[in-house]
């Protein structure tokens, strides 16, 4: 069983309309309510390659709920601490005419001390099965980088490998704890570790200096994806492909390495998996998957190439 | 005819409260779920018992409490228990070896079980451990949809 935590997910509701523009009035052609947050989407896809997941963090109010139902209806199991406050919408406006896709992303909801500490309570209960923790997306108000700090120590203590998936801040403290699989989130900051994420060699740097640190790190920029252990470094990339929306790319080459990892495989396979459940992701509006056959089928077609450093 | 298993109906929702867990606690969870009670789980998530709503209000209304009614019509007296009754342990006033169904047993199983000791929920083990909570409601859809497909 994989444990996936999401202490901030999110209702993502994307919304398409041609000709999107500031200032000025839209119509949404089409209305896409989907459970998000990259834990979420991460342990989804892990849970379409075939793994059992327990989905747990913070979910609260009507909003909460319907995240819940809505991971229910597909058969897979929640153990979420239900807040006071009321999970966060996220907005994503996709305009296919003018190829854009804009984000909004709320804060999310204020999680309460003892919110926090039933949390960790029912963490510890899981451990005992879990053969993989996953911590990851952004932190709500109230939670703090010590927190995610604490709940990785927690698995490591029980022998859970970890792997984490944060923005910058969060990220530079749990990665001291040296996890297992780590990759940052370069979403919304041009630079990482102080250095400009759009020139390679630099991305390749900060690869490294991960791995100093995590037993494997990845990094990717859209479908330019990196996988490095301390020996090896590769670089993977997509052929052109049909993509309806990159909303969870990020959380989908994650969830595919991951998978790969855990069935022994070595990183480039591991990077090789990841494309591929990417590919097959974005192919969808939903970001739904079938099935694992759906993304064995791009497996062959995405290139990895080892980087001499 | 193939009857459905329990683990393909039952609601995998893993929401449970430790035994030292105090009975605020739980009656906040109770609330904001709106749930009738909660399973019991040790350190491993294995089953140990059931807190229910009744079980609160035992807690602080016990059945010899005509006894101290003089003691109750006092309001402050009474805000006292009610503060103290929050700060008690799950551990004494839950249901301990608390009736479960396996995962993989079948729905006519679980229908019996339901019916024959007039149960409205069950938590759902493996191996003693807690994977989900079936109800009456989930029972009664997947008998429906037996049936259907028996015809």
């Amino acid at each position: 069983m994989i444990v996936t935590v999401t202490l901030n997910p999110a209702l993502d509701k994307l919304l398409t309309t041609d000709n999107f523009r500031l200032n000025q009035i839209s119509r949404a052609e089409e209305i896409i309510l989907e459970p998000g947050g990259k834990g979420i989407n991460i342990g989804y896809a892990l849970s379409v390659l075939g793994h059992e997941v327990v989905f747990m963090g913070f979910v609260g109010g009507r909003v909460g709920d319907y995240i819940e139902e809505k991971l229910r209806n597909f058969g897979l199991t929640t153990n979420f601490v239900h807040l006071e406050n009321e999970t966060r919408t996220n907005i994503i406006i996709v305009d296919a005419q003018r190829k854009t896709q804009t984000q909004i992303n709320e804060p999310g909801p204020f999680v309460r001390p003892e919110e926090m500490e039933r949390l960790k309570q029912n963490f510890a209960r899981t451990l005992g099965y879990a053969k993989m923790v996953v911590i990851a997306g952004s932190l709500p108000p109230g939670v703090d980088p010590f927190h995610a700090v604490e709940l990785v120590k927690m698995a490591q203590a029980k022998n859970v490998p970890v792997t984490i998936n944060f923005s910058e801040g969060p990220f530079a403290e749990t990665i001291k704890s040296h996890p297992y699989l780590a990759k940052p989130d370069i979403r919304i900051s041009p630079t990482f570790m102080g250095k400009p994420m759009k020139f390679k060699r630099k991305r390749i740097e900060v690869l490294k200096k991960l791995t100093e640190e995590a037993s494997i790190a990845m990094l990717n920029l859209g479908f330019e994806s990196y996988i490095a252990s301390r020996d090896e470094v590769y670089e993977v990339t997509a052929p052109v492909c049909q993509v309806a929306s990159t909303v969870r790319i990020n959380d989908a080459l994650l969830a595919g390495a991951i998978d790969a990892l855990l069935e022994g495989k070595g990183i480039a396979e591991a990077g090789r998996k990841g494309m591929a459940t990417a590919m097959a992701i974005t192919s969808s509006l939903k970001g739904e998957i079938e099935s694992a056959k759906d993304v064995e089928v791009h497996l062959d077609r995405v290139e990895v190439r080892k980087i001499e450093t | 005819m193939k009857l459905r298993k329990v683990k393909e109906i039952m609601i995998r929702d893993l929401t449970a409260v430790s035994q030292h867990a105090t009975l605020r606690e739980v009656a906040k969870i109770l609330a904001i779920r709106r749930l009738a009670g909660l399973p019991v789980v040790d350190e491993n998530q294995k089953l140990i018992g059931f807190i229910s709503e009744a079980d609160i209000i035992y807690s602080i209304v016990p059945s010899h409490a005509q006894k101290e009614t003089v003691f109750l019509r006092n309001f402050a007296e009474l805000t006292r228990k009610l503060s103290q009754a929050g700060e008690r342990k799950v551990k004494d006033y839950m249901t301990a070896n608390v009736e479960s169904i396996s995962e993989d047993d079948d729905t006519y199983t679980l229908a019996d079980l339901m019916l024959g000791r007039n149960y409205k929920s069950l938590p759902v083990v493996r191996e003693g451990r807690l994977v989900g909570v079936v109800s009456r409601a989930e029972v009664c859809r997947a008998l429906m949809e037996e049936k259907e497909e028996g015809d």
